[in-house]
């Protein structure tokens, strides 16, 4: 689908209602009411603070029409870590609302909440790390302070009076219903100046109602049988200079404004959140993709805060300048379909990295990554057969390339019936795997969520006698649609109980030749249906616990990935951490698995664009995320394939895929300068990958603070390392692997050098870089400061190391990772103003579990001033595993300011001997 | 010296130790003895870690005794994968590596001796088309020049054929104006100026003054195929009937003096080719439009005739040419091969390959035969039916040694470009068979054997 093709927040009754612009202003207090919190009503109940919240809407239709309740609930629970959550639900409802509290690590932990005593006007709590939150009553306003002796707020909920809630009513006595029969609808509804009150506002109802049980939408009818039921509220962040989250989708790292264009904004639309597969999508467009992440980050010199909008339901956000006591702010504006209102605040503090450690408390931290996931990964759609795959397999040891996984498209199955294979094109899988195996290599395969309709197909049969199929809108029948295998149904995995069915068909004895290399790869789960309205399933199917499929879509991927996840563990007892990659997440995805950015294309737009998408998607947790190399649609040159590898290799997934109608281009299908030079990109992913495995382990550690250094994403905007540095803020062509790889590849055609911007630093500290893969070897000592120009042919990695930083590596070439594990690493230490530096690596099987209880090593390197290395080993990891006692056969350090004379070990436990060599 | 673990015993000079120092293989760096498989890559060219991986690009020989010695990427060595057959890439025992090389020489041997098998019945079956190819070419040759010969003779014929049914059409007009005047002389005589009729004397006669030259150009014509004409005539022309008709002519025409002297003329003319003047012998010097007007049909339908023959004789020519178009291969072993169409059903599809032509997928052109690789193993053909929104459809036929034409596999390994593998006998060489040959030697050689295993080998050798 083109951008075109897209629905548009005009063309959706709901977020036409709901949204405000220059040209849909506010209707006097009518339709934005002013809501306000009855005094008296708030009471600190354990650790949740709740209060009534009255809406001046359904207060005049309590008058008008009778029957609507309109006390709402206002639940503030406190969060550990300083962030909190609040949910404004009816008090009593005839329907429930969908709670995506799943997507949180369950039970997420709670903090105390000290509720002032005097709470009369205003409520003010006081919660851990010294944060506040005022409760204004009325008008209904939450101002949260980061710190509680600050006397400006970071988050002021409701300041734009945005927020609202539309009251679920049963159908029979619906507001909207009644007004259809008392004043006769019509098309032409205008509100003029000088209309009487009591027409004005019976013209405003009549607008709000409209489409309010039914609308048709690009063609496609949308029965709503629980009428209106929207959600909205505005977030201000007094402090935002820039935003940044809302993933996923192909724009700009640094957020834009979206509502009109007095503010200069880029867009017109707001961003969109709705999980579809769109067809060679769009760069620079609002619109929504396969994923949902409603996270937001905001960003100023001395300050940092956030918030996750929890909904899981069609979501649309504008974003637009707001004010605080004169100093210019940013502002967002949540509007979702259908859902709870729910949002978790993350008072956040001077760093990203506080909002993200926030984030991480209350969404998890993401799973331990498998280490072969780390490795290079060569996809297709698809080879052809076995002797296909092996050919493949086998050339990379005939090139003397490492590559740990080798992907199976839907090809690979009968007919696209998934778990099953193509016996005559893959005649002996346990072979196949075998000898993928041999190499140290894993194989993967894919399976989707639609079902082939077909009662000779055991996965079909079984979840149809069990109704484990999402069913029409009359309940009745089960709902099919087309996608890869024809006519399909769609299993529920909103259910428990399907996702439990689902995860033991990973069971070696469910799914043929599934063994112990073999991983899998889960795709079309927004979910894709072919004839479906936006290429999706119709938001008025059911679920099985009576949702329907407006309320849970965002989370439908989400839910996949949890089975699957759950699945693989159980398939190998718990013993061997689950690698599953899908295309639909949601905020939390990321304690199940990987990601990718789905089908892009072959062009240097879509190559730069990746850089902005995987940024967005690491700091909102997703980090085993990356981008097709090559570009999934149409085929790339030598020269952009080159440098799509060189991009790829310093990001986290480092996968090559590409579409059934594109030409072959394994790193061996060009020329031999071709394969040499794509051959050179992915050493450079093993030399680091140390580093990299280091990196991901930090971020998955529960005891990350404490232990590691660093725990921001693996990859990293530049602003999260220098966010005192306004250069960095709008910065999407370079980015930090961890706290100390600064990476700025080529991203144009026929360009050979590039302009670098290498933070200075600032007055407490002064940042020095080394560039290490300069051809010359003085270029390899300090670079200058600030905005530099690199050459960069072809083969020239331009990855500069920060001064104080150490980093480990190993230098030899070996066929996967797990053929890496016994080999010595090498340290690369440079220097910063003052001569010291520091580090650290992480090191464990790489598979298992076993680290959990001591199989791991955690090394601490500390490079002192008088030019002294320290090795610091984590008590707690003193068990063996293979490689645990591997040495260090390197160390290079950078930036010494004299050439040193002699070098010695000093150690209780081993003798070395040194050889030493300076440049 | 002595063994230096991972290097090649032929080049174990090179590594010797030159005063306390390495010379590293490929440059003039040198590195302190000591370095050499100290697990450290020092010299920049890689070459000091023949026996560990710790240099990129270098490489560690395995013995492999009781097989064929290799050299493997170093970065193979101590990985926890067994590479050598004898295990000795994983020297620090990191994964148990049972020697099998004995095991693998012996299976090599074996399959040696069936690929062997199969190269001799090929080359044997090879020469049998190496003979059909030379017999074919020769006959494609004679076959050419035939029809080259033919063509020629027809083409003479036809134009021999224009100019006389030219002639005779023009005698037809003659007469036919002549019976105008005539009808006109009786009904009308006495408004008809004798001018008139002179008029039509001059353009009679400058009609046949025309005719003339025509005749001198069938006189040239003549000389060669005046035999090969009458013939021809013969053949063609129902005789009796032509004859019969014509012997009529007198008894038909009662003439005036004109026609007196066109026929004169007209048997004159006649008279230089002697098949039709047989038609008019006997009869008295006297022609008949309506006899005049089957002569003409028959040349006409002759004509008709000889050239439908002469287009499909150029349509022959130019198929057979096609054939010299075409690369053979060495000794045009391949020609014997064109036009064999093999066919296969394959997931779903069949194809069809006619060899050196094109190949077809059910009713999908897969590409016309375009050209060989530069050592005719593999056929290329391109330009079959466009893919949508993609390339044409190309295919790639590779050819392995058998002794039958048979389709091994079909894959398409990207969209729309095909592969099949294919075994016949034409790619089957001495060569190949030279190569297992010494593979076993170096097998055979690298075997420390009682003597009876020796002699069984040998035996097994011989076979080879």
């Amino acid at each position: 689908a083109k951008w075109a093709d897209l629905c548009k927040c005009e063309e959706l009754s709901f977020c036409r209602r709901n949204r405000v612009t220059d040209q849909t202003p506010l209707e006097g207090n009518l339709l934005f009411p002013e809501t306000r919190v009855r005094e008296g009503s708030v009471k600190a109940q354990q650790v949740k603070v709740k209060g009534v919240v009255g809406d001046s809407l359904y207060a005049i239709l309590e008058s008008r029409v009778g029957n609507v309740s309109t006390d709402l609930v206002l639940q503030v629970f406190p969060l550990t870590g300083g962030s909190f959550r609040i949910t404004i639900a009816e008090e009593q409802a005839p329907l429930l609302r969908f709670d995506a509290k799943d997507a949180l690590k369950e039970p997420f932990p709670l903090g105390h909440f000290d509720l002032s005593p005097y709470h009369d006007v205003e409520a003010t709590l006081l919660w851990n790390e010294g944060k506040k939150l005022i409760l204004k009553y009325v008008p209904f306003e939450l101002l949260v302070f980061s710190n509680n002796q600050s006397l400006y707020p970071d988050i002021v909920v409701n300041h734009h009076r945005l927020t609202k809630l539309e009251v679920l009513q049963n159908h029979s006595n619906h507001f909207c219903a009644a007004l259809e029969e008392t004043h006769l609808a019509n098309d032409n509804i205008s509100i003029v100046e000088n209309m009487s009150t009591n027409t004005k506002e019976d013209s405003l109802l009549q607008l709000y109602c409209q489409n309010a049980f039914e609308e048709t939408v690009h063609g496609h009818l949308d029965q709503k049988k629980r009428g209106l039921e929207a959600v909205s509220m505005d977030i201000m962040f007094p402090f935002g200079q820039h935003l940044y989250g809302l993933a996923e989708r192909a724009t700009d790292l640094s957020l834009s404004f979206t509502k009109d264009s007095l503010y200069g904004s880029v867009y017109s639309e707001p961003y969109r959140f709705y999980n579809l597969d769109v067809f060679e999508y769009e760069t620079q467009k609002p619109l929504g993709l396969y994923g949902s992440i409603p996270v937001l980050y905001t960003l100023e010199e001395k300050s940092t805060s956030g918030c996750l909008w929890l909904n899981a339901a069609e979501t649309f956000v504008d974003i637009f300048p707001s004010n605080w006591s004169q100093e210019s702010s940013l502002a967002s504006h949540f509007i979702s379909e259908t859902g709870l209102l729910d949002v978790v605040l993350f008072p956040g503090g001077k760093t990203p990295q506080d909002v993200f450690n926030q984030y991480l408390l209350v969404t998890g931290r993401p799973a331990m990554t498998q280490r072969f996931a780390l490795g290079y990964h060569q996809s297709r759609w698809n080879y052809r057969d076995q002797m296909d795959t092996l050919a493949v397999n086998q050339r990379f040891d005939q090139f003397n390339i490492p590559c740990d996984v080798i992907w199976l498209d839907i090809e690979h199955t009968n007919g696209k019936r998934y778990f099953t294979w193509d016996m005559e094109k893959f005649p002996d899988p346990s072979s196949l795997l075998k000898r993928i195996g041999d190499n140290g290599r894993k194989l993967v395969t894919i399976v989707d969520p639609h079902i082939k309709v077909d009662n000779d197909y055991f996965v079909y049969r079984e979840a149809k006698a069990n109704q484990f199929f999402i069913r029409k809108q009359n309940e009745e029948e089960e709902y099919s649609g087309w996608c890869w295998a024809g006519l399909s149904s769609y299993l529920d995995f909103v259910s428990k109980k399907v996702r439990n069915w689902w995860s033991t068909r990973f069971q070696f004895r469910y799914y043929p030749h599934f063994g112990d290399n073999l991983y899998t790869w889960i795709d079309m789960n927004e979910p894709t249906v072919f004839d479906g309205p936006e290429n999706t399933i119709p938001k008025s199917v059911i679920h099985l616990d009576g949702w329907e499929h407006r309320q849970v879509h965002n989370m439908y991927g989400f839910y996949m990935h949890k089975a699957t996840y759950d699945g693989l563990l159980q398939s190998r007892n718990f013993s061997d951490r689950p690698f599953v990659l899908s295309r639909s997440f949601f905020a939390g995805s990321h304690r199940y698995g990987a990601v990718w950015t789905g089908d892009n294309q072959a062009n240097w737009e879509h190559l730069r664009y990746s850089i902005p998408m995987i940024l967005s998607l690491q700091i909102s947790g997703m980090i085993l995320s990356g981008a097709d190399v090559g570009g999934f649609f149409f085929d790339p040159d030598p020269e952009l394939l080159i440098r799509w590898y060189e991009v790829a290799a310093f990001q986290p997934f480092f996968r090559a895929h590409a579409h059934e109608d594109t030409r072959r281009r394994e790193p061996w299908e060009f020329d031999a300068q071709t394969t040499t030079l794509i051959r050179k990109a992915i050493l450079r992913r093993y030399e680091l990958l140390p580093y990299w495995y280091t990196l991901f382990a930090a971020s998955s550690s529960v005891n990350c603070e404490a232990d590691f250094e660093t725990c921001g994403p693996p990859m990293r905007p530049m602003f999260w390392e220098f966010s005192y540095d306004k250069e960095t803020w709008k910065e999407q062509t370079e980015w930090m692997i961890g706290n100390a790889l600064l990476v700025a590849p080529i991203l144009e055609k026929d360009s050979l050098f590039r302009t670098v911007y290498l933070p200075p630093g600032n007055v407490s500290h002064q940042e020095q870089w080394f560039d290490l893969f300069s051809t010359d070897s003085k270029k390899r000592s300090i670079a200058q400061r600030g905005f530099v120009q690199v050459n960069a042919p072809l083969g020239r990695h331009i990855v500069f190391q920060r001064g104080g930083t150490i980093v480990p590596f190993r230098n030899r070439t070996r066929r996967s990772t797990v053929c890496m594990e016994r080999d010595p690493i090498g340290l690369r230490i440079a220097l910063d103003h003052d001569g010291k530096a520091k580090g650290l690596i992480y090191l464990d099987d790489g598979r298992s579990f076993l680290y959990e209880s001591g199989h791991f090593r955690l090394a601490k390197y500390l490079w002192n001033s008088t030019g002294t290395l320290q090795v610091m080993i984590h008590p707690l990891g003193n068990k063996p595993f293979v490689g645990s006692d591997i040495i260090i056969e390197q160390i290079v350090v950078y930036g010494m300011k004299q050439q040193p004379k002699r070098a010695y070990v000093s150690s209780q436990l081993n003798n070395a001997t040194l050889h030493f060599s300076s440049t | 010296i002595s063994k230096v673990r991972g290097a090649d015993p032929q080049k174990l000079h090179l590594y010797e130790n030159k005063e306390g120092f390495f010379h590293c293989l490929n440059s003039s760096q040198k590195v302190p003895y000591s370095s050499l498989n100290d697990d450290f890559c020092d010299c920049d060219d890689g070459t000091d870690e023949p026996g560990t991986a710790a240099c990129d690009g270098s490489t560690f020989y395995c013995e492999n005794i009781g097989y064929v010695p290799v050299n493997i990427l170093s970065s193979q060595v101590n990985d926890g994968i067994c590479d050598c057959c004898d295990g000795s890439d994983e020297w620090l025992g990191y994964v148990d590596c049972p020697n099998r090389c004995v095991q693998n020489g012996k299976e090599r041997i074996e399959q040696m001796l069936a690929e062997v098998k199969i190269i001799k019945q090929g080359l044997k079956k090879r020469e049998e088309l190496k003979s059909l190819s030379s017999l074919r070419f020769s006959e494609l040759v004679n076959k050419t020049k035939l029809l080259q010969v033919s063509i020629h003779e027809a083409e003479v014929l036809e134009r021999k054929a224009k100019k006389e049914l030219h002639w005779l059409e023009h005698v037809l007009r003659v007469i036919e104006a002549r019976d105008i005047v005539a009808n006109a002389s009786v009904g009308n005589l006495s408004s008809h100026s004798s001018g008139d009729v002179v008029t039509t004397n001059e353009e009679s006669s400058n009609d046949l003054g025309r005719t003339h030259s025509l005749q001198n150009e069938d006189d040239e014509l003549n000389v060669n195929s005046e035999k090969t004409s009458d013939e021809v005539y013969k053949s063609t022309m129902r005789s009796d009937f032509v004859l019969e008709t014509c012997q009529n002519i007198s008894k038909v025409y009662t003439s005036s003096h004109m026609l007196l002297r066109l026929q004169k003329l007209f048997f004159d003319f006649l008279s230089k080719f002697p098949v039709l003047s047989n038609f008019f012998k006997g009869s008295q010097r006297k022609i008949d439009t309506e006899v005049l007007k089957l002569c003409i049909s028959n040349l006409k339908e002759h004509l008709e005739t000889l050239r439908s023959e002469l287009e499909k004789n150029r349509t022959e020519l130019e198929r057979v040419q096609q054939y010299f178009s075409s690369d053979y291969g060495p000794e045009n072993v391949f020609l014997a091969l064109r036009d064999i169409c093999l066919e296969v059903d394959s997931q779903g599809y069949h194809y069809k390959l006619c060899l050196l032509s094109h190949v077809t997928q059910d009713s999908i052109n897969l590409g016309k035969f375009s050209q060989w690789d530069s050592n005719y193993t593999k056929m290329i053909f391109s330009d079959g039916t466009p893919c949508w929104n993609g390339p044409a459809r190309s295919t790639v036929v590779n050819l392995l040694c058998g002794v039958n034409e048979t389709i091994l596999k079909v894959s398409e390994p990207s969209k729309c470009q095909y592969h099949f593998w294919m075994t016949t006998c034409a790619v089957c060489s001495v060569h190949e068979m030279k190569k297992l040959r010494d593979e076993a030697n170096i097998i055979l050689s690298n075997l420390n054997l009682t003597k009876g295993q020796k002699s069984n080998m040998a035996h097994k050798h011989d076979e080879l």
